[in-house]
């Protein structure tokens, strides 16, 4: 665990060092979203629940948690994952349950 | 200043081949019930397998994936997931490996069109008034543009001489294609109505019948008998020889109307026995198509084996839908069988009969004529009613004669 913290902090130097984005040097996960009805995740690793009210996605560092209504999984392309629908709600970390 | 950058799902709706990428790889439906759907989508998305066009239903979430992405067969194979038939163009090869007529009957359809887009289908003609559109239509198709040809293959700078070469009354013609509908139009000559005669050709008017002259109009010639005359049939009524003052002639084309009092004879005779056409009921129908000018026999319906027959035939031009008249033709030829027997009817149904063909007799001699009065005597004798008709005209009896002066 500490090892992880140090290589994220690592990473997170590196990038501040050459002035470039955080996610080009490590797999951290990123998240677009385009008003309240769309949303793509990179760096998603697996989907954990999938309702018309909530998307459970697994991601390094943690579940990410989509609440909302007629959500719906889209476009797994490239790593890319998207969710769209009336998204009211998000939650990240490692202590979501 | 914020730089614009696309979402990935929006590059992704952005690419607008995606159906027809879709159509030529083939594509299968997919309804993945609810209570699974985290699992199955869990494991595409592990695959890496793309998917389009979800759609969330009441139970269940339907979306399509292209026929490319096969592995996934193991992923949707299970309880709760509904995989359709493919869809696509692999679907359509393999309905065309099953019933290869489908592709037959669309391959020779585009051939048809495209054979068909190089020959005329259709002949409009404008701007006559006294020349009949069939004439110069049958001229053309004479000249090697009809229906049916191809007017790839026409010169018209050579049609337009051609044509002007043997229509006399045309000033001018010019044919246009329209797509394959040929437009001619045509200019006619003025054409001087009076009649001109040749060097050398003069006329008499004579009469055609007996008759004694009540009236007598002189346009051109002499005239030849006078107002109360009798004048027997030959007998020049106006002479194309004028005489002139100083004792000398010359020689003119002589026209006028001679009116006369006439009589005409006509009579009618009914038999009450005669032979009447009996229909056997034996028919015999064939049908031919003439697409441009290929005659095609479809078939022959029924048959009639060295009997005697009436025969109509008919053809008519194809008009889909009532839009637009096509090079094809319908025709149709129906045979009657009939036989010949004796048949007898009353003496009030002969002299019916006779009356009326009388009338229609008498009708077709006062065309030009008017009638003065007429004298009607009937008989019935030997089983045959005869009508005798005398009828008392008053019309011109003058006819043309002409002679030559060398």
């Amino acid at each position: 665990m500490r090892k992880k913290i140090v290589h994220e902090k690592l990473s997170g130097r590196i990038a501040r060092f050459f002035e470039v984005p955080t996610e080009a040097v490590s797999n951290t996960p990123v998240f677009h979203m385009c008003g309240a009805d769309e949303m793509e995740i990179v760096g998603c690793t697996g989907i954990l629940e999938y309702t018309a009210d909530e998307v459970v996605l697994l991601c390094r560092g943690g579940k990410f948690k989509v609440y909302g209504s007629g959500l719906m999984l889209s476009d797994f392309r490239d790593g890319v994952l998207s969710v769209h629908g009336k998204i009211r709600s998000t939650s990240f970390g490692e202590n979501e349950v | 200043m914020v730089k614009y950058v696309p979402l990935h799902s929006e590059k992704m709706r952005c690419d607008m081949l995606s159906g027809v990428r879709r159509f030529f790889t083939g594509y299968r439906v997919v309804e993945v019930s609810t209570e699974i759907a985290a699992e199955v989508f869990d494991e595409l998305y592990r695959a890496g397998i793309q998917f389009e066009r979800e759609t969330r239903l009441a139970s269940s979430i339907r979306f399509i994936i292209r026929e490319q992405y096969i592995s996934a067969k193991d992923i949707l194979c299970r309880d709760g997931v509904v995989v359709s038939e493919v869809h696509g163009l692999p679907y359509c090869l393999k309905v065309m490996c099953i019933r290869p007529v489908i592709p037959l009957g669309i391959a020779i359809f585009f051939l048809w069109m495209w054979y068909s887009s190089g020959i005329i289908w259709d002949v409009q003609v404008y701007g006559n008034t006294k020349t009949d559109e069939r004439e110069i239509t049958a001229l053309l198709d004479e000249l090697g543009c009809g229906i049916g040809d191809r007017f790839g293959d026409i010169n018209f700078n050579q049609l337009h001489a051609d044509y002007a070469a043997v229509q006399h009354d045309i000033a001018w013609l010019s044919v246009f294609m329209n797509g394959t509908v040929a437009e001619v139009q045509v200019r006619e000559l003025y054409r001087d109505e009076r009649e001109k005669h040749g060097n050398g050709e003069y006329a008499n008017i004579v009469a055609e019948c007996d008759g004694i002259v009540e009236e007598i109009n002189v346009f051109e010639g002499q005239a030849a008998v006078h107002e109360g005359q009798l004048v027997r049939r030959g007998q020049v009524l106006i002479s194309g020889v004028v005489e002139e003052k100083d004792g000398g002639f010359r020689y003119e084309y002589a026209s006028g109307e001679v009116i006369c009092s006439t009589v005409e004879a006509i009579h009618e005779n009914i038999a009450t026995e005669r032979a009447k056409k009996v229909y056997t009921g034996r028919e015999n129908t064939e049908i031919r198509l003439r697409i441009f000018k290929k005659m095609i026999k479809l078939f022959v319906k029924g048959g009639i084996e060295g009997g005697v027959c009436d025969t109509i035939s008919t053809m008519e031009r194809l008009c889909p839908l009532g839009l637009c008249e096509i090079p094809v033709w319908i025709e149709k030829t129906v045979s009657r069988e009939y036989v010949s027997e004796n048949e007898q009817i009353s003496a009030d149904m002969a002299s019916e009969e006779a009356m009326l063909s009388l009338n229609n007799k008498i009708r077709r001699l006062t065309e030009n004529a008017e009638l003065e009065y007429k004298e009607i005597r009937s008989e019935f004798e030997n089983g045959v009613y005869r009508i005798e008709c005398l009828l008392y005209l008053r019309r011109d009896i003058g006819k043309t004669a002409e002679f030559t002066v060398k």
